[in-house]
């Protein structure tokens, strides 16, 4: 019986205990739960935090990024008329870009780009007379920075049509099909084919992407050129003025660009531009003696295909090549007792030009891409694309053939350091169009001008 | 060419092949969002990646959801996004857009 009772009794105060044990473990999980809850309510915190500390660094102001290249560049030019030869075995270079973008609200954005553009030891202040605004960013020079971008837009929407205004320094240079022979990865604004300035201008976009895949039109109106002032100051001058307008032939230059996108849906693109320049450069008829006097207008036409991919997964090589086919005319407007291009009195000259390419995988590296690109344009075609990073001048612009083959790659496989080596060949059957200069009529000729380029870069 | 031109080029040429490194690609992301998502997503490349901020893609990215992510981003690419060739070819590349264009990034994608 007192067996049974102790049996009992431990049975009870086992179960107690265990009891026991099982409230103080439920009571312990609850409180770790508490904990749990606290602690997750707490990272969600600090995420929100962190994101917007993330925002405040990048968003909430300028976030900058690196691109800087050195370059050498092999440069060769036979006059084979007159049996001429001059040449550069090493002209090395280096630019740096310092980029800049930012957007403190949606709908709003700034881009900017600051550029210093030499020549291995170069002069400390280059001006060579031909040295504008339009390219002084684009051409190797000096060691001072400028600015070669900076722009803002605000993007809206009046009704259903969406509406984007901007005005600024424009992304006027590289544009479409002109990026991959520079190595970058997006085209700038306009097509390269017709237009490759630094230009300052005002633009208003209109998206007509509910109605065609991709479809936009631009509408930029700018200048190029400013006619001659009086000084800042005024000084030396009858009226006193400063800042204003000298009385000149030499006028100044504005012009209307109208590029869009005609359809885009990530595999085929088509581009086209109109550019209409006001006050072209030329000469009063048949008078040698005047130059840079505005002797009429310009107008330049181009359209582009671009088809990225060659059908839909037919193999990877396929998909990584590009294809494209761009064609433009120019046509430059003498005013009466003004010739342009050589023309006649108030006459007119017109140009037209081909330029075709293929980007393909390397099959060596992993995302090296190879590329060839042919370039006619016939006697008195003249775009407006001496901004060009060519060292021997315009490619595009060439009276006569240009071939071109590049291989774009990535140093060491480290997508930070995009290189290039590049060969470009030109063919000039007229006189070279390398500079704003209506007033020179293209002439037979025979100058043959090669570059090779060797180009590292560091881009972050 | 001149001995330093050729130089030049076969120092370049030979570093060049060294690249061995395979690294997804933002670029790319970019034109597949365009090719393959834009007109199915209705929104532009900009836009879906800002869905979510680096943090958020980076974690999904983690956690093994990040197809879950960007259908829940863009229900109308779902076949796109749950086919082989997404998770096969074009899954890194469109998360180095996202994650290099989220909300947070400061960075502004043109497409």
């Amino acid at each position: 019986m007192q067996k049974r009772l102790l049996s009992i009794a431990a049975i009870a105060s086992l179960s107690t205990l265990c009891l026991a044990d099982e409230a103080a473990m439920q009571a312990q999980i609850d409180a770790m739960s508490k904990k749990i809850e606290k602690l997750e309510k707490k990272q969600t915190y600090t995420n929100k935090k962190l994101s917007k500390v993330n925002a405040q660094s990048a968003n909430d102001n300028i976030k900058f990024g690196i691109d800087f290249r050195n370059a050498v560049d092999v440069v060769d030019y036979r006059d084979n008329t007159n049996d001429t030869y001059a040449t550069n075995p090493s002209l090395f270079s280096s630019r740096l870009y310092l980029t800049m973008g930012a957007s403190p609200m949606k709908g709003l954005t700034f881009k900017g780009k600051l550029a210093i553009y030499s020549t291995w030891g170069s002069h400390l202040y280059v001006d060579d007379a031909p040295l504008k605004d339009w390219s002084a960013s684009s051409k190797a020079t000096d060691t001072v920075m400028r600015i070669k971008e900076a722009y803002f837009v605000y993007s809206d929407a009046i009704g259903a049509q969406p509406i984007s205004v901007s005005i600024g320094r424009r992304p006027a240079t590289n544009g479409f099909l002109s990026n991959y022979r520079e190595n970058e990865p997006q085209p700038g604004s306009p097509l390269a084919h017709i237009t490759n300035m630094e230009v300052n201008a005002m633009m208003v976009k209109l998206d007509w992407g509910r109605f065609i895949e991709g479809a936009y039109t631009k509408f930029v109106y700018g200048r190029a050129h400013q006619g001659p002032m009086e000084n800042v100051y005024g000084t030396g001058s009858t009226p006193w003025g400063p800042y204003a307008l000298k009385e000149s032939d030499d006028k100044s230059v504005d012009f209307l660009v109208i590029p869009g996108n005609a359809y885009d849906d990530g595999q085929y693109q088509v581009m086209y531009e109109w550019a209409h320049i006001f006050n072209t450069k030329g000469q009063k008829f048949n008078d040698p003696s005047t130059k840079k006097d505005a002797a009429g207008t310009a107008d330049l036409l181009s359209l582009g295909l671009k088809v990225s991919g060659i059908g839909d997964e037919i193999s990877d090589f396929l998909d990584d090549t590009t294809l494209f086919i761009s064609g433009a005319y120019t046509n430059y407007q003498a005013k009466d007792g003004f010739q342009l291009l050589g023309s006649t009195d108030g006459g007119s000259k017109s140009g037209s030009s081909v330029w075709a390419g293929v980007i393909i995988p390397d099959m060596i590296t992993d995302d090296g891409k190879i590329g060839f690109e042919y370039n006619y344009g016939s006697q008195y075609w003249t775009p407006m694309t001496w901004a060009e990073d060519t060292a021997i001048g315009s490619k595009i612009a060439v009276r006569g053939s240009a071939y071109e083959a590049y291989w774009n790659f990535n140093l060491f496989g480290v997508k930070y350091l995009p290189s290039q080596i590049r060969y470009t060949y030109v063919q000039h059957d007229y006189t070279p169009n390398v500079n704003c200069a209506g007033w020179v009529a293209p002439e037979k000729t025979d100058i043959t001008a090669t570059d090779l380029r060797l180009a590292v870069s560091y881009r972050f | 060419m001149t001995p330093f031109g050729k130089l030049a080029i076969g120092t370049l040429l030979g570093l060049g092949l060294l690249s061995t490194s395979v690294y997804a690609d933002a670029a790319k992301g970019q034109r597949i969002y365009q090719k393959k998502l834009k007109s199915v997503c209705g929104m532009t490349g900009g836009d879906f990646a800002a869905k979510h901020t680096q943090m958020e893609w980076e974690g999904a990215k983690e956690d093994g959801t990040l197809t879950q992510m960007m259908e829940e981003a863009c229900p109308a690419g779902k076949d796109f996004f749950e086919s082989g060739k997404f998770q096969k070819k074009f899954k890194s590349h469109l998360y180095d857009f996202v994650y290099d264009f989220a909300s947070d990034s400061g960075n502004i994608p043109s497409c």
